[in-house]
C-alpha cells in the first residue's frame, strides 16, 4: 500500500469536463459533483 | 476483491467524511447495470457513477496495464484481501485499469487537495489517510 500526497492544485479542465453515467444511464458532468461540497472521489478498477 | 475492500474501508469513514461536509463518490469502469450488485456487496449507499470509456481515469492520470494487474505485489495484496474476507467477484469493467482517489474541494472548477494513484492492483490508499486530508483541508483556519 503506497501513500497518497496532500497537494493544492486546480482540477484539470479535461477531468472536470468528463461525463460519467449515473445508475439510470443518464450522463452527468463530473465537475458538477464537487460544485457545492467537497468530494472523496474514488476511482475503482471495476465493480467486481 | 480490491475494489470492494477499498470502497468498504472508505464507506466505514462516511461519518467523518460527512462531518467534514463531504461526500464519498465512487466511479467504476463497469456499466450501470453492475451498480446494484456492487451496492449489495459493499453496502455503499452513496453516489456511484460509471465510466466504461475510461476518459475520467485518463484525465485523472490513473494507470492502466496488464502488468499492473498481474504482478507479485498485486498477488500479495490479493492474498491480504482474501484473508480479510473480500472475495473476488466477476470482473465488471476493465481489469487492467487501476484506481485512485482524489479529494476535491469546491467551488468549480475545484481544487485537488489529496491524490493517490494506484500503482498496481490492490495498491489502495488507506482510508484514514484520505479522510485526514479532507478534514485538514476543510478545517476552519484561525483568524
Amino acid at each position: 500500500m503506497s501513500h497518497g500526497a496532500r497537494t493544492d492544485r486546480p482540477v484539470p479542465a479535461e477531468l472536470a469536463a468528463c461525463e460519467v453515467l449515473a445508475e439510470d444511464g443518464s450522463k452527468v458532468g463530473l465537475g458538477r459533483l464537487w460544485a457545492d461540497r467537497p468530494v472523496v472521489l474514488a476511482f475503482v478498477r471495476h465493480f467486481g | 476483491m480490491f475494489c470492494r475492500e477499498h470502497v468498504v474501508q472508505l464507506h466505514h469513514e462516511s461519518g467523518r467524511i460527512h462531518a467534514a461536509g463531504g461526500e464519498l463518490v465512487v466511479v467504476g469502469s463497469g456499466t450501470p447495470n453492475f451498480v446494484a450488485g456492487f451496492r449489495e456487496t459493499t453496502h455503499l449507499d452513496g453516489p456511484i457513477y460509471c465510466d466504461p470509456g475510461l476518459a475520467s481515469y485518463r484525465a485523472a492520470g490513473l494507470k492502466r496495464g496488464v502488468w499492473r494487474t498481474i504482478n507479485p505485489l498485486g498477488i500479495a495484496y490479493g492474498v491480504r484481501a482474501l484473508v480479510r474476507g473480500n472475495l473476488q467477484g466477476r470482473t465488471q469493467g476493465d481489469a487492467t485499469q487501476q484506481g485512485g482517489v482524489l479529494v476535491i474541494l469546491p467551488p468549480s472548477p475545484g481544487r485537488i487537495v489529496y491524490e493517490h494513484v494506484s500503482q498496481v492492483a490492490g495498491d489502495n490508499a488507506a482510508a484514514a489517510e484520505v479522510v485526514s486530508a479532507l478534514e485538514a483541508a476543510t478545517r476552519p483556519r484561525a483568524a
